[in-house]
């Protein structure tokens, strides 16, 4: 019982531990979505809206966050030069999460937004209406933007303002990978749409990888050091185990048993303590996996089942293996020394 | 009657770095004999009974079992004679504690061909304790642990049954049961020796060797017994020296 709880606790440590270090760079690579897209879209003759509907299916739905493109205009707003940006707005709240509105996004033609710093200069808040010379047309602030950048002193407008066809500047594309599949993407990408330069957003993918290594690593480092003590208590355990019995060993010699036949024992014995132990140990190792993701992301964690076949594997041999090696010196001991209680 | 040797020791000494625990040991047990194994303490008793029982090989001398030389055989012959030839008693009993009384006398089967129940309740009624079987050794008194114990040496019917101070455990009543059965096994033609310091126990036995700072002092037929033997058996177990 006692050696199979520790099995049960050994299994439980690496298939929680090792859940959370594989599920680590999903959760944190969702989460890092917060801070921004992670690629640029450029081209040198503009990015179509045909384009960027290519661009969209090709990402795959799971990873996508948003794809919003930009098109920058200089015009007048009551008689001052301002930066006005057509985007498309409900995108552009997915790719930028951070972006904070007082008061609503635009819903009908004619709505616009207004950087939190524009408004400010022009003594603005949402409700205000104003003219927009080059377009000639007055247009309602919905709402006050403050992206807590230069984005700040612009002009927002949806970019359905210019009809179905338009082209962009530049567009925004999150997606929730990171590192290597980030790279990847990219790559394929260039190679699907040879027009477009897709351009890692460094400032956000650099900062993403360095604390995802970080935090790997970290993960990494307490599954290792957690996991060679419960190897230690295991083995330990074990080794008390088979003490316990050398007695029993000592008698089944002297009754005739051969040293075979006693290790065949204990290995069966130990094979089904690892299997049990191991199973045990994948459902307690999902449940804290899981408790551990809830607590820090808020999000349940996936099953992995190669994972858990691995975990049940891995505390078999090693159940085995530190079953066997006190076996191993019990089977050869003297049934008379033993039955003496020498 | 002319009944032929299950064990020789001849000139049989057992030594442990300087000391030794037998010299020249010269003994005889024929089949179907009762032998008892007196003397005190670090006599060497316990010594000849793990030559007798396999569990040990002799430094110097000559051990025939059932008309084998096993003098320098190997631990693992040693192991397959214990397993088909002899029955062990021990004076602690050592049965398997989460076993009952009925699995640990098929213990023994296990090792020894197949498990058979049926086969292991007739020992267990053998030494009374049919409706015992299914009690585990601390739900069984120090008398029915041992009477288990025969039951474990009987069960793949041995050749000889060697029993290291079966009594010494034991009160009157239960010694006198465990007695009684060896007497029983012993007119049904089983070789018994016993290695006791119980003078009671010795004087049931048919013949008595008494050892001494590792040699052989006498050896004394109880002529009271069944079978008795000649006055030359007497010489079977012959004094050193």
């Amino acid at each position: 019982m006692v050696a199979l709880l520790a099995v049960a606790i050994g299994a439980t440590v690496f298939f929680g531990m090792a859940t959370v270090y594989i599920d680590v760079p999903v959760r944190l690579s969702t989460a890092f979505r917060a801070y921004g897209a992670n690629i640029l879209l450029l081209s040198e003759k503009g990015l179509s809206s045909e384009e960027l509907k290519e661009v969209r299916n090709f990402v795959p739905e799971a990873n996508l966050v948003g794809l919003n493109p930009y098109i920058y205009k200089t015009m007048l707003l009551n008689s001052h030069s301002v930066t006005v940006t057509y985007t498309d707005l409900k995108e552009a709240v997915l790719t930028n999460p951070f972006w904070q509105i007082k008061g609503a996004l635009p819903s009908e033609r004619g709505e616009a937004l207004i950087g939190s710093d524009l408004a400010n200069i022009l003594e603005m808040e949402e409700g205000f209406t104003a003219e927009l010379g080059d377009i000639n047309q007055d247009i309602l602030f919905s709402g006050v933007l403050k992206t807590g950048s230069g984005g700040d002193n612009f002009v927002y407008l949806d970019i359905s303002e210019l009809g179905d066809s338009y082209l962009a500047d530049i567009a925004e594309l999150s997606v929730s990978l990171s590192g290597d599949n980030l790279e990847e993407f990219r790559t394929d990408l260039t190679f699907e749409f040879p027009d477009i330069t897709p351009k890692l957003v460094k400032r956000v993918v650099n900062s993403e990888t360095a604390v995802l290594k970080k935090l790997q690593a970290l993960v990494l480092f307490v599954t290792i050091v957690v996991l060679s003590l419960t190897m230690i208590c295991v083995s330990t355990t074990m080794t008390a185990v088979v003490l316990e019995r050398l007695k029993e060993i000592g008698l089944k010699k002297a009754i005739g048993a051969e040293s075979r036949s006693i290790l065949m024992e204990f290995f069966w014995s130990a094979l089904i303590l690892g299997f049990f132990g191991g199973i045990i140990g994948c459902f307690a190792g999902f449940a804290f996996a899981n408790f551990v993701s809830l607590s820090v992301f808020s999000v349940s964690v996936d099953l992995h089942l190669g994972l858990a076949v691995l975990s049940v594997l891995i505390s078999v041999i090693f159940t085995v293996i530190a079953g066997m090696i006190p076996v191993y010196s019990a089977s050869n001991v003297n049934p008379i020394m033993v039955l003496r209680g020498e | 009657m002319n009944r032929s040797n299950i064990v020789e020791l001849k000139n049989v000494s057992v030594i442990y770095d300087t000391l030794a625990a037998l010299q020249d040991v010269n003994v005889e047990v024929q089949e179907g004999e009762w032998l008892a194994v007196m003397g005190p303490s670090g006599s060497g008793k316990t010594t000849m009974m793990n030559i007798i029982g396999c569990l040990d090989r002799p430094t110097r001398g000559t051990v025939i079992f059932d008309g084998e030389d096993i003098s320098g055989a190997s631990l693992k012959t040693l192991t397959s004679i214990r397993r088909e030839k002899i029955g062990l008693i021990f004076q602690q009993f050592h049965l398997v504690p989460y076993l009952t009384a009925l699995q640990n006398v098929m213990l023994a089967q296990y090792y020894h061909s197949l498990v058979d129940e049926k086969e292991a309740l007739k020992a267990l009624e053998r030494v009374g304790l049919k409706d015992r079987s299914s009690h585990l050794p601390k739900e069984l008194s120090g008398g029915e642990q041992q009477r288990v114990c025969i039951a474990r040496a009987l069960i793949n019917y041995p050749k000889l049954i060697l029993a290291d101070e079966p009594t010494g455990n034991l009160d009157e009543t239960n010694e006198s049961i465990v007695v009684d059965i060896f007497k029983g096994l012993n007119a049904e033609g089983s070789t018994i020796i016993v290695v006791t310091h119980d003078r009671e126990v010795a004087q049931r036995a048919e013949r008595v060797v008494r050892l001494a700072h590792g040699k052989v002092v006498t050896g004394r037929h109880h002529r009271h017994h069944h079978g008795a033997h000649s006055p030359q058996d007497i010489t079977r177990a012959k004094p050193n020296g």
